[in-house]
């Protein structure tokens, strides 16, 4: 009994880990690029949207993990776009009905979580074969790891492209503002430093 | 031969599937609906009233009773218009309008005073402008700058959109680095403010 729980707890903790750390999704599969360049030029965008993400994509696995025994394997996928849209669309409907200025200003990427390739990549890769409790924490974490990155970028972007964190001035008034930061180029500069900078630190872990 | 490997059970499920996911998803947007379509016209009336220079409450109740004591909503042959009532006469008219910008409609609404002579002021409801950049336009500097601005037409243009210090009274400082947004507001705002003393409601006003 006991050794039983302890070996699920420890599964369950190192799903969450590799979702969040070892297999991050933006950093070591290059996944969900496309909302990373696109919304992590504000801190406030950056966070609804990874808890958007995160809803959605714990959400999602645990969903499919439910069905995986009644899913038939030739229509699988269309299953699965159907219960990641489903959830996607709650998001979108809580964002307009509760946060409506957010909700503008993520404009179209919300309704994009659907085609994230996270979400689907986990539904596919370990929800679909795995029990519900923990394809839950196998989401949940990779989808806690693409939000930290996220907002590990949008610090920096918001800071000098802006001058402000959450909306709030930070840097004096004659700080020269990075305008690029503010501008798509700018994420693609700072999400190849930060590939770069978790897989440098990471390295240690691999050898 | 087990129910899944029967021909119709793929279909069987996936029409299952919608079904529970459709209704589940049609029944929050029906309840969350009237939400959402109050906290778009919330929004629509706290900007009308930011254009107007009139302190717009966030607390939905207190909105709704300001702009029943003080906005008349109304419609001539062009379009919708709103008028803004002060001690028992018009101030001013707001009238919604849709501007070209760099990656989209730019909406917004800009305030006249009641004989179309000077700016009360401008709004914008929605755009897609960059954040940062074209998205400025939304920003208090920028909007202040139209207010109190005359109507008056000189060299075909109302307003002159300079990417400098304004020094004249009729210049407006453009946003650097969102050029585009810029000139394409700007000739869109000089058309339409040129063309706004000739709105049916202020000639009406004239004549009677």
């Amino acid at each position: 009994m006991r050794p039983a729980l302890w070996l699920r707890r420890s599964r369950a903790v190192s799903t969450l880990r590799r979702g969040v750390w070892d297999d991050n999704p933006v950093y070591r599969q290059i996944l969900g690029i496309c909302s990373t360049l696109a919304v992590t030029n504000l801190l406030v965008n950056t966070v609804v949207m990874g808890l958007g993400l995160i809803f959605a994509t714990a959400m999602s696995c645990w969903t499919v993990s439910l069905l995986r025994n009644v899913t038939p394997k030739r229509v699988r996928m269309m299953a699965q776009v159907l219960i990641i849209a489903s959830y996607v669309i709650l998001v979108d409907l809580a964002l307009k009905a509760y946060l409506p200025e957010i909700s503008e200003a993520l404009g179209p990427y919300v309704g994009l979580i659907i085609t994230n390739c996270i979400i689907m990549g986990r539904c596919e890769a370990f929800a679909a074969k795995n029990p519900p409790g923990l394809a839950f924490l196998d989401g949940l974490g990779c989808a806690v790891g693409y939000t930290l990155v996220l907002l590990a970028i949008a610090f920096f972007r918001e800071l000098l492209g802006f001058g402000t964190l959450f909306g709030y001035p930070v840097l004096p008034e004659r700080v020269t503002l990075w305008t690029i930061m503010a501008m798509p180029p700018g994420a693609f500069f700072m999400l190849g430093l930060a590939i770069w900078f978790f897989r440098t630190i990471q390295k240690p872990r691999e050898a | 031969m087990r129910i899944q490997e029967r021909p119709w059970y793929p279909v069987v499920f996936m029409v299952v599937l919608s079904a529970v996911f459709g209704a589940a998803v049609s029944t929050v947007e029906v309840l969350s609906l009237p939400r959402q379509q109050a906290g778009e016209q919330a929004r629509l009336r706290a900007r009308v009233l930011q254009a107007f220079g009139v302190d717009a409450p966030t607390d939905p109740v207190a909105l709704a009773g300001v702009w029943k004591a003080r906005v008349a909503e109304g419609r001539d042959e062009v379009g919708p218009y709103y008028a803004l009532r002060e001690r028992g006469r018009v101030k001013g008219y707001a009238f919604p309008f849709e501007a070209p910008g760099f990656w989209g409609a730019i909406f917004g609404v800009v305030a006249v005073d009641d004989r179309a002579e000077t700016i009360l002021g401008i709004s914008f409801l929605r755009h897609e402008e960059t954040p940062g950049l074209g998205g400025r336009i939304s920003e208090a500097w920028f909007r202040d700058q139209f207010r109190g601005k005359s109507l008056e037409v000189r060299d075909g243009r109302v307003l002159e959109f300079v990417f400098r210090k304004p020094r004249g009274p009729r210049e407006v400082e453009a946003i650097t680095g969102a050029t585009q947004t810029s000139n394409r507001l700007g000739r869109f705002l000089n058309e339409f403010l040129a063309g706004l003393p000739q709105r049916p409601v202020f000639r009406r006003k004239g004549s009677g």
